[in-house]
């Protein structure tokens, strides 16, 4: 697998790996950008370029993960990064897999009634997965920023990332288990093609998920447990 | 079982090498890391299963060594520069050098694993007993380990090693997947209930 570098034009990594448009897309970063290099629009949208090297090379190869780089970066840059890719999550990975979902269930042909399973099963699993979404953007991520900064505030005077670490809920499980039952338990009374897009998006989602998962526990936790240390001194 | 490489080695050429070989054999994860501190960033789950395989003339002294078995389950497989070269420590599972060939690397791996995950196919493997079927069934309408323990006068400890094999036989992990999974195969009674409300 191949490293991305800053004189490499951006054009390159996407036809290298397309599924690292949406990734791009977290730094504002648009296609249409003719022969620029990683450089060019980084210095132009006021980008962090190592930071960006760093989020592309480690989504793109699933054994790179330059720890120490990304451990110097400012927490508040990984957090804003972390947002942005809720967002996508939110505003449209979840709603295309429900639609999907729905096209599935309306075309279903015979017994429809393990479909209304699965379709409960994926229900539970997004009402999980936006807690944890709103859990982080309401609770864990305000308090880094105030930690960065040295605020204190009366919320966060007993709060401590190891509630975090504790209540950081794997729904990694509950995806591949959406995936197994579908691949291997469903009958197929329903249209496989909608069903292939299904899964394909699913599989997608995951490999996101896990990357994302991999920043906020290798980087993001270690970076917050080394601030309260230095607080406590 | 889900099972993990770990390459421990200070040189980049050795790392790809030795994935490059591995990759070709196995579909587990390989992650490489040049230091210790690398490792201890990783935290495993019970259903785990890690072979680390590290230089033992640069990365692994002593204290590390010993720091490493310590974790549960994993198996370590000594890299040293050349054939002729004594494994240092007698407690490593394999010792493999640079001139060592795929197929001996291969066989010296697969004798640690003891099985593939994911990769053979026998047809016992999927269907699950009659016991961890009422083991399933318990699961899915709620039970605590400690009442599936009661109502079938067995250990904890046993519940949870059957728990353990049905996740390897059907791949699902959580409660809710393994409640889907009764439900679709008509292992759980659902004509007086809504079987969304046990998911």
């Amino acid at each position: 697998m191949e490293i991305f570098k800053e004189n490499d034009k951006m054009a390159r990594l996407i036809r290298a790996n397309y599924h690292l448009l949406p990734v791009i897309n977290r730094f504002g970063i648009l296609p249409g950008f003719r022969d620029k290099t990683v450089s060019d629009i980084c210095e132009e949208k006021k980008i962090n370029k190592n930071f960006f090297l760093a989020i592309v090379n480690t989504f793109h190869n699933p054994e790179f993960f330059p720890q120490k780089e990304l451990l110097e970066c400012s927490p508040v840059l990984i957090i804003d990064y972390l947002i942005r890719t809720h967002h996508y999550y939110t505003s449209y990975v979840l709603p295309k897999m429900e639609q999907l979902l729905t096209r599935l269930i309306s075309g279903c042909t015979g017994k429809c009634s393990e479909l209304n399973t699965i379709d409960a099963f994926y229900k539970k699993y997004k009402k999980e997965l936006l807690n944890h979404i709103e859990y982080e953007e309401t609770v864990v991520f305000p308090y880094i920023k105030d930690l960065e900064q040295n605020i204190q505030s009366p919320d966060n005077k007993k709060y401590s990332i190891k509630q975090f670490k504790e209540e950081h809920s794997n729904v990694e499980n509950q995806i591949n288990d959406l995936k197994n039952l579908i691949i291997k338990y469903l009958k197929p009374v329903y249209n496989v093609n909608v069903c292939n897009e299904f899964l394909i998006t699913l599989f997608r989602f995951e490999k996101d998920l896990l990357d994302h998962a991999r920043i906020e526990d290798h980087i993001l936790i270690p970076q917050v447990v080394e601030m309260e240390k230095n607080k406590k001194k | 079982m889900n099972t993990k490489f770990f390459i421990f080695h200070p040189s980049q050429i050795i790392q790809k090498g030795l994935s490059t070989i591995l990759k070709e054999y196995f579909l587990f994860e390989i992650i490489s890391i040049t230091e210790m501190e690398e490792f201890d960033l990783f935290s495993f789950t019970d259903d785990e299963f890690i072979i680390l395989l590290g230089d033992i003339e640069w990365c692994m002294s002593e204290r590390v060594f010993t720091r490493i078995k310590s974790y549960p389950g994993i198996k370590i497989i000594g890299i040293s520069p050349s054939s002729e070269s004594k494994p240092v420590y007698p407690d490593l599972d394999h010792t493999i050098n640079l001139f060592s060939t795929p197929g001996e690397i291969y066989t010296k791996i697969v004798s640690c694993t003891g099985e593939l995950e994911g990769n053979t196919y026998n047809p016992e493997d999927e269907e699950l007993t009659s016991r961890e079927k009422e083991v399933l069934k318990l699961v899915a309408t709620g039970h605590s380990n400690k009442m599936i323990a009661d109502l079938l006068f067995i250990s904890i400890h046993t519940v949870i090693s059957h728990r353990k094999n049905i996740t390897k036989k059907l791949g699902i992990k959580s409660i809710s997947g393994l409640t889907v999974y009764a439900i679709i195969n008509n292992l759980i009674d659902t004509s007086g209930i809504n079987p969304d409300d046990l998911i």
